[in-house]
C-alpha cells in the first residue's frame, strides 16, 4: 500500500514539476548559457556510446534476420526490415535508455547533492527559482538532444545493418540493394514516429530525474538512493510510454 | 518608526508530531546583533529558517518591519540574507560566480559593475585572491567568508547566520566575529546569529536569547546572561 502511495505521489510531483517547468519557459532567455552548457554536456556523454550501441544493434539485427530470410530466398528484404525496426523502435528506445542511464542519473545525482547540501535552499533564500535555474536548461537540452540522438542512431544502425548484410556470405546483399529496399519500405512518417517517441521519452527522463533529485532529503546516502530510484523510474516510464505511444501512433495512422 | 526589525508572536513549529518551536514570542531590535544560544537539536536553525521563509510556522505570526513575513519574499520587498551552517556554496560555480549569482540572476547592474562589486566585498573579507577558485579548493573558514560575501552583495537589512563558527578553528572563529563586529559598527544591518558557542556569542552580541526545548528561557545583554545562574548555561 505504501509503495502504491509512493508511486502515485512521485507521479504527482513529476507532473507538478513538468507544469512549473513549462510555465518557466518564458524565462528561457536568461537560461541560455546554462542550456548550451547542458546541450554540450549531454552530447559528450551520449554520442560515442550511442554510435557503438546503434552499430551493434543494426549489425546483430541484420545477421539474425538476414540468415533466416536467406533460407527462404528473401534476403533482399533485409534493408526494409532493419531500416523499419531501427527507426521506429530500437533507436528511440535504446537512445532513451542510454539517456536515462548516462544523463538522467547524473542529473539526479547533481540535484540530490545540491538538495542534501542545502544549495537549493540557498537559491530559494536569494529568490532564485530552482525550476528556472536548474530544471529548465536540463529539460530543454534533453528535449533537443534525444531526438537528434535518435536520428544519429538511425543512420548508424542502418550502416551497421548494411555492412553486415553485404559482408556476411550467407546474406550477401549489396549495399545498394540494402539501401534500395530500405528507401522503398521506410517512409518519412516512420522516422517521424521514432522522433515523436523520443520527445516524450525526453520529457519523462528529464522531469523524473530532476524531480527525484530535487526531493532528496537526508545525508549523502540519499544521493545514491535517489540515483537508483531515478534510473528505475525512467526505465519503467520509457517502456510504458513506448507501448502507449506505439498504440497511439498506429491509431492516428503515423505507423 | 518602530525600532523592532523582527517580531515573533506565539510562533510554533512541529515536525512529525514533535514540537520543535513552542509558542515563542520575542523581538529583534533593528541594527543590533542578536545571538540565539542553545544546545544542538533545540530548534535554533528551525527558528532561523522560519524567519527567512524556508519553513512556515504552524501557528503564530512573524512580523518583519511590522508586516507579516508571509507577504514578503526574502529579497523582494526588503533584503534579508541567510548564511548556512554548511555555507551552501554552489560547487559547480567559481567563488566569483557564487558571489555575483544574485545580481546575475536578477539582472542587477552591468556585468562589469557586478564583478567589481563582488571583488570589493571579497577584498574586504580578505579572499579576493580566491575569486577564480572553485569552492572545493577552499578551507572551511574561506567557504564561510564566501557565503558571507554572497550575502553582503545583496546589501541586506537583515543577516541571518546559522552556526557560523561550526567546524572552524579559533583563528577562523575570530575572523568571523571580527566580520560581524565590523558590520555591527556600520549600524545598518540587523544580525541574528544562531550558535552553540557561548564565548563567540559574548564576543559579538548586543542581546542573547537562550533557547531550550523550543522555548526562550532568558533574553538579555551578555552581562545579564553571564551573571545568570541558569543551569542550562553550564550544559551549553
Amino acid at each position: 500500500m505504501n509503495t502504491i502511495l509512493a508511486i502515485i505521489t512521485g507521479i504527482g510531483e513529476s507532473l507538478n514539476l513538468l507544469w512549473l517547468t513549462i510555465k518557466s519557459i518564458k524565462y528561457f532567455g536568461s537560461s541560455m548559457d546554462k542550456f548550451i552548457f547542458q546541450l554540450f554536456d549531454m552530447g559528450n556523454r551520449t554520442v560515442p556510446v550511442a554510435a557503438l550501441i546503434a552499430l551493434s544493434i543494426g549489425a546483430v539485427l541484420a545477421l539474425q534476420t538476414g540468415i533466416q530470410l536467406s533460407n527462404y530466398g528473401m534476403q533482399d528484404k533485409i534493408g526494409g526490415i532493419v531500416g523499419l525496426s531501427v527507426c521506429t523502435e530500437l533507436a528511440p528506445v535504446m537512445a532513451a535508455i542510454l539517456m536515462a542511464g548516462r544523463v538522467g542519473s547524473s542529473i539526479t545525482a547533481e540535484l540530490a547533492s545540491m538538495s542534501v547540501y542545502e544549495e537549493i535552499a540557498a537559491l530559494k533564500t536569494m529568490n532564485i527559482d530552482p525550476v528556472r535555474f536548474l530544471v529548465l536548461p536540463r529539460f530543454l537540452a534533453c528535449l533537443i538532444t534525444l531526438p537528434v540522438l535518435v536520428i544519429y542512431m538511425d543512420l548508424i544502425g542502418w550502416l551497421g545493418g548494411s555492412l553486415v548484410s553485404s559482408m556476411n556470405q550467407s546474406i550477401s546483399v549489396s549495399l545498394s540493394s540494402f539501401y534500395n529496399d530500405l528507401s522503398q519500405v521506410v517512409t518519412f512518417s516512420d522516422i517521424a514516429a521514432g522522433i515523436i517517441k523520443s520527445v516524450f521519452f525526453a520529457i519523462a527522463i528529464s522531469i523524473t530525474s530532476c524531480s527525484i533529485g530535487l526531493l532528496a532529503q537526508g545525508g549523502p546516502r540519499e544521493i545514491g538512493h535517489s540515483v537508483t530510484k531515478s534510473v528505475v523510474a525512467s526505465f519503467i516510464s520509457i517502456l510504458l510510454l513506448d507501448y502507449v505511444l506505439t498504440r497511439f501512433l498506429i491509431l492516428v495512422g503515423i505507423l | 518608526m518602530s525600532d523592532v526589525s523582527i517580531k515573533l508572536k506565539e510562533v510554533s513549529k512541529s515536525f512529525d508530531g514533535k514540537l520543535i518551536i513552542d509558542t515563542i514570542s520575542c523581538d529583534f531590535i533593528k541594527n543590533k546583533v542578536h545571538a540565539i544560544l542553545g544546545k544542538s537539536g533545540t530548534g535554533k536553525s528551525v527558528l532561523l529558517k522560519m524567519l527567512i521563509g524556508l519553513f512556515k510556522p504552524d501557528s503564530g505570526k512573524i512580523l518583519i518591519n511590522g508586516k507579516e513575513a508571509e507577504h514578503y519574499k526574502s529579497v523582494g520587498d526588503f533584503k534579508m540574507s541567510y548564511i548556512f551552517q554548511s555555507s551552501a556554496l554552489l560547487n559547480s560555480l567559481t567563488v566569483l560566480d557564487n558571489v555575483t549569482i544574485f545580481l546575475d540572476e536578477h539582472n542587477v547592474d552591468e556585468k562589469e559593475s557586478r564583478v567589481s562589486k563582488a571583488l570589493k566585498i571579497l577584498n574586504e573579507l580578505g579572499i579576493k585572491d580566491s575569486a577564480n577558485k572553485m569552492p572545493s579548493e577552499l578551507s572551511g573558514g574561506m567557504r564561510k567568508r564566501v557565503a558571507i560575501a554572497r550575502s553582503l552583495i545583496i546589501e541586506p537589512d537583515i543577516l541571518l547566520y546559522d552556526e557560523p563558527t561550526s567546524d572552524l578553528d579559533p583563528i577562523n572563529t575570530k575572523t568571523i566575529s571580527q566580520i560581524i563586529n565590523k558590520l555591527k559598527a556600520r549600524g545598518d544591518i540587523t544580525q541574528i546569529v544562531v550558535t552553540h558557542d557561548i564565548g563567540f556569542a559574548y564576543s559579538i552580541s548586543d542581546t542573547i536569547s537562550i533557547l531550550d526545548n523550543g522555548q526562550i528561557l532568558i533574553t538579555g545583554d551578555p552581562d545579564l546572561i553571564k551573571s545568570s545562574k541558569n543551569p542550562i548555561l553550564d550544559s551549553i
